[in-house]
């Protein structure tokens, strides 16, 4: 669905951001792309989404895919405006495209489960709510791709837990392309098929692990020892890569 | 109630301490004896006194001084708000306008105000000019400011959604804009006041003895007259006139910032 063909990147006449990164991403997969801070997992994310231009190599959209009308992307902050309610952020995206109905805001509203938040202001939601607000204003485009910056990054364990199920049961249901920027071991073990592991300085694609597990992915998964025993050979992974860089 | 009681609790304490330093301030004076004091110095229940007998023309001359300053700041808010969006088109326009907007600011009011009642003659517009000119600059500096620095993540927010200029401006940019065109506001006002009250000097509103007057002419006539009692009692009530119109504007820009949901900047 889209091909990234040896993309790099330097911002001015900075070091090298990504070097010859090529990633496939097949329709209705979940992609992690882990990493520690630097090494380029967001930028690359930013050159998908057509927010950042690669320096050399390209991006190549399969099938009709509208990188403005079949991608969303969900950014690390909600980014929501503080003068519009939650339905009226969510509906953003909708208006700018000429479309005042908020049918479709209220039906996203409920999937993330703010059925009773509809007419709340961002400065009267917690950051979990603000978070799922944000995903709602990238689900209501019905897109086809999601793209993810770390979205839970700055919430607490058991609000990001929580999340992390109910995009879990999203994706389940709807079969997007989703990926997900994350540094968060654990979540990407949770949440993903495939995780790409990228090295810093410049970034590049060290390996990319298959995840796949016994029985139905849920919350209970978590409680299980395949998913800590994977949780752990990826951590000890991502341990010698970097022992390797330094 | 709370609500009541809380704001009982603000009003209460400096009221009582008003009421304790006028208290002062007669006793001082009434107990000094001192003939010189206390007519440089009047007495509080002197003053209300002539407050009193004089409460048509105080009131009339507060009114009209009120008018002018209000014109002046809503000529402000308009203007202002206009060249801040002119301004804010191309950095080349503000840079080449801001040495301009400065000027506004650092000219003393004193030093142009005869120019202006030569351009429009001794009267009410004169004076109108005059406390625009000097409550101009805060909205224009603010105002520019909020539609030029729209949070990058916002920008992005549009960019993403394909946003044109039109909607960028409608509703991205001006929303940003209105707490910083609030915060030049609560200042202009004050200004607006200094303002009316200058220009009224200059233009010596009414000397002819119609009753269109304003505080600076009766400031002028007490004190011509030597009548201290009457020039306390005017300052108050140009005190009070300052007062009311901050505080009224400061009420409208926070039930704004309420109403409207816009963070403080």
């Amino acid at each position: 669905m889209i091909q990234l063909h040896a993309v790099s990147k330097t911002f001015d006449s900075g070091p090298l951001v990504l070097d010859e990164v090529s990633l496939t991403l097949d329709e209705g997969a979940f992609v992690s792309l882990l990493g520690p801070s630097g090494c380029g997992k967001s930028t690359l994310l930013r050159i998908i989404a057509q927010l950042e231009h690669s320096t050399s190599g390209s991006v190549e959209f399969g099938d009709g895919l509208d990188v403005r009308s079949d991608i969303s992307i969900v950014f690390q902050e909600p980014r929501l405006l503080p003068w519009r309610s939650a339905v009226d952020n969510v509906c953003l995206p909708l208006e700018l495209a000429g479309d005042s109905s908020k049918e479709a805001g209220l039906d996203v509203l409920e999937l993330v489960g703010l059925e009773d938040a509809i007419d709340k202001f961002p400065n009267e939601l917690s950051g979990g709510m603000r978070m799922r607000v944000a995903i709602a204003r990238a689900l209501v485009t019905n897109p086809k791709v999601l793209l993810m910056d770390e979205p839970f990054a700055a919430l607490d364990e058991i609000t990001r837990e929580r999340l992390n199920d109910e995009l879990l049961s999203l994706w389940q249901g709807r079969g997007w392309t989703v990926v997900f920027v994350t540094h968060n071991v654990s979540e990407a073990v949770f949440l993903s098929e495939d995780v790409v592991v990228m090295t810093k300085n410049p970034g590049r694609i060290h390996s990319r692990e298959r995840i796949q597990f016994d029985g139905d992915r849920t919350s209970r998964l978590r409680g299980e020892e395949q998913y800590g025993k994977r949780v752990v050979q990826l951590q000890s992974l991502l341990r010698d890569v970097f022992h390797d860089a330094d | 109630m709370t609500r009541i009681r809380s704001a009982a609790k603000q009003v209460w304490p400096p009221l009582l301490l008003a009421l304790l330093f006028f208290a002062a301030w007669e006793a001082v004076v009434s107990l000094s004896g001192n003939r010189n004091l206390q007519y440089i110095l009047p007495q509080p229940t002197h003053i209300f006194a002539e407050a009193v007998k004089h409460w048509e023309a105080l009131r009339g001359a507060t009114w009209n001084s009120a008018l002018m300053a209000l014109s002046g700041f809503s000529l402000s808010l308009i203007t202002g708000c206009l060249i801040a969006f002119i301004m804010s088109q191309a950095k080349w326009v503000e840079r080449s306008a801001y040495p301009y907007a400065i000027f506004l600011q650092t000219v003393p009011i004193v030093a142009i105000a005869p120019i202006i009642i030569l351009w429009f003659e001794a009267g009410r517009q004169s004076v109108i000019v005059i406390s625009f000119i000097i409550s101009l600059f805060p909205i224009i500096t603010s105002t520019t400011t909020g539609l030029t620095h729209i949070p990058r993540e916002w920008d992005e927010l549009f960019t993403v959604y394909d946003a044109n200029w039109w909607q960028r401006l409608i509703k991205l940019r001006i929303p940003t804009a209105v707490p910083f065109m609030i915060n030049g506001a609560r200042i202009s006002a004050g200004l607006s006041v200094v303002g009316a009250i200058v220009g009224e000097y200059f233009t010596g509103l009414s000397t002819g003895g119609g009753d269109d007057f304003g505080l600076a002419y009766l400031l002028m006539s007490t004190q011509a007259d030597a009548n201290y009692s009457y020039l306390f009692a005017t300052t108050f009530a140009a005190a009070m006139m300052g007062l009311c119109i901050f505080g009224g504007v400061n009420g409208i820009s926070k039930w704004i910032m309420t109403a409207g949901h816009f963070e403080e900047v």
